[in-house]
């Protein structure tokens, strides 16, 4: 699908908004972090996942007040992919502020094993907040809000693989749903969540380090007519075909569209590439828009070259550098030197790359703050 | 000479000495530094019911004080101790007062930290600047830095403090300082796990999946 594509330095309006009947995806993601935001016309409003920005003010919640949008009604669902520390920081704000939308989640951060460590490990213990104390607020405020409104339930709603998550009342053909996750992995994540559960005989209430695995992501398709968008989270393979990529492209319950864009997952990383998804569920040289994760290395210079070989139109939310800490006092740059001890930081100017569209016409894709074409992730030389 | 209050409170501000003076040698302290009569007649009538009359009449007397000793304007070339002629009553010797010095620990930096990943020979750790909120790094630092009662906590997930300073020794030294503690969090009971899992149970109930 050919595309336009715009940079910032062009003088693009960040704060213009889209048209009524516009399609936008934007993506958020500065070195440490992703989030994404979607507005499938008619004021609908969606918010996928959380990051910081510079200010420590979650991301997409600065971006939709630039553009005035109003919070309270016109964002619908707030779906959280995952509990991993880089896609869940500050999520627990925007659900304060958004009141009326709905929140999603993975059938596994509504089990038993883990709302059992969300109770188990307390909150604000420490300055830096992690995906369980983000979702043990999400839920207090859900709590407080059912009993506000006098429910006997609260207004989480749960994801899992094949599932309309919304639909458009007017315009039946205007809906997301969840590709995943599978079964087994919400079984597996289960295991996981009890592995992870304070024992009697050790230290408790240090900070919880999440697993690794990303077996239990939300990846989204959202359609708007026959425009298609997927929304990869970090959804990995798994080992078993049951699960991750694979269990996906199999499926015959998910919508059999094509995506114009590809929020490429897992910051682009080959654990979560599957060939298939590039031919079958996309159309020829999609849009692909990555969010590097800068400890991780990811994506990594194959991985660049990888994607880049899949399409001409890969993006990147910030490019790769060690950024410098800021200038400290003499001695402490000293002793750090002299005790071999290397500091990087790792909130950065978010990077944004947004792309709009209307129905017949080319997509548009305009690239803001530290936002550059895939293919210069590792050129670009910042000051 | 006149002295005030405040000075006498300068002359006896630590407590302990004045106690171990004996109680005549306090009242003739007192009395070398010619207090003002109210003040004086205060001490006095703390020490008069334990002191023989005669002896409290010899020290109020002023016969015999050939000098006034004040830590802060003793003239060089000249002794510390008050001259007491009479009686062979003892001299009192006032040694100059100093405050007691320790370490103290200047921060030019501090985090707190938590380890994200242990490797072979260092660490790899998420900090959060306590000075400047905004500021979010992460730092490689070996193993070496940390303190050997320390090893058996570094783990994932363990939380630390680091603070990067000046230390000023009592003796007058600075030297430059990096100090990482460890925070020592008490075992999960039992009853902690239970409760937990009973306020999981109610929470999922209320999420009504089923």
């Amino acid at each position: 699908m050919p595309t336009n594509f715009d940079n910032s330095s062009a003088g693009n309006d960040v704060a213009l908004p889209p048209d009524i009947d516009e399609i936008e995806v934007s993506v958020f993601g500065p070195i440490y972090g992703e989030a994404i935001v979607l507005h499938l016309g008619n004021q609908n409003w969606f918010i996928v996942d959380s990051c910081l920005d510079i200010n420590r003010n979650p991301a997409p919640l600065s971006y939709l007040k630039k553009l005035n949008v109003n919070l309270a009604e016109d964002i619908k669902q707030i779906i959280v992919s995952h509990w991993h520390d880089d896609h869940i920081r500050g999520i627990s704000q925007i659900v304060e502020e958004c009141h009326r939308a709905e929140v999603v989640c993975t059938e596994a951060l509504g089990s038993t094993e883990f709302l059992q460590m969300i109770k188990s490990f307390r909150i604000n213990l420490f300055q830096e907040t992690t995906g369980i104390d983000e979702f043990a607020r999400v839920m207090q405020i859900l709590e407080k809000r059912a009993i506000q409104e006098k429910r006997n339930h609260l207004l989480l709603k749960r994801a899992i693989s094949d599932r309309l998550l919304w639909k458009d009342p007017q315009n039946s053909d205007r809906c997301i749903h969840s590709l995943s996750p599978s079964d087994t992995a919400v079984l597996s994540a289960n295991l996981d969540f009890k592995s992870l559960l304070p024992k009697e005989d050790r230290r408790g209430c240090f900070r919880l380090m999440p697993y690794k695995k990303n077996w239990c992501a939300i990846a989204l398709l959202a359609t708007y007519g026959d425009i298609g968008i997927l929304l990869g989270s970090d959804l990995e393979e798994t080992p078993n075909p049951s699960g991750g990529w694979t269990a996906i492209v199999n499926s015959h319950l998910r919508p059999q569209l094509k995506a114009f864009l590809y929020k490429v997952p897992h910051h682009g990383s080959k654990t979560a590439h599957n060939n298939d998804v590039w031919r079958l569920m996309l159309h020829r040289n999609p849009i692909a828009v990555v969010t590097p994760l800068a400890r991780s290395g990811l994506p990594s210079p194959s991985d660049v070259e990888r994607i880049c070989s899949q399409t001409e139109n890969a993006f990147c939310t910030a490019p790769i550098t060690n950024k410098r800490s800021r200038k400290r006092p003499h001695a402490v740059e000293k002793t750090l030197r002299e005790s071999g001890i290397t500091i990087k930081r790792i909130n950065t100017e978010s990077g944004h790359v947004r792309v709009r569209v209307k129905m017949g016409e080319d997509p548009k894709t305009e690239l803001f703050g530290q936002a550059i074409p895939l293919i210069n992730v590792y050129n670009q030389k910042l000051g | 000479m006149s002295l005030t209050g405040s000075d006498i409170n300068y002359a006896l501000k630590d407590q302990e000495d004045f106690e171990s003076l004996n109680l005549t040698d306090a009242i003739k302290f007192q009395y070398a530094f010619k207090v003002e009569e109210t003040y004086q007649l205060d001490l006095l009538t703390q020490f008069q019911q334990k002191l023989t009359d005669e002896r409290v009449a010899m020290c109020t007397s002023g016969k015999g004080i050939s000098s006034v000793y004040h830590p802060d304007k003793v003239d060089e070339g000249s002794t510390n101790a008050v001259s007491f002629p009479q009686m062979g009553i003892k001299p009192v010797l006032q040694l100059p007062k100093t405050a007691k010095k320790v370490d103290k620990f200047n921060s030019l930096q501090k985090w707190e930290g938590i380890i994200l990943e242990v490797k072979q020979d260092y660490i790899v750790a998420r900090l959060t600047s306590l000075g400047i909120p905004s500021q979010e790094e992460e730092a490689e630092i070996p193993l070496s830095e940390l303190e050997s009662e320390d090893l058996d906590l570094v783990e994932p997930g363990s939380v630390f403090y680091w603070n990067i300073g000046y230390l000023d020794t009592a003796r007058g030294q600075r030297i430059r300082s990096s100090l990482i503690r460890f925070r020592r969090i008490p075992y999960i009971t039992k009853n902690q796990i239970e409760g937990a899992a009973v306020d999981a149970n109610k929470l999922r109930q209320f999420i009504c999946w089923e």
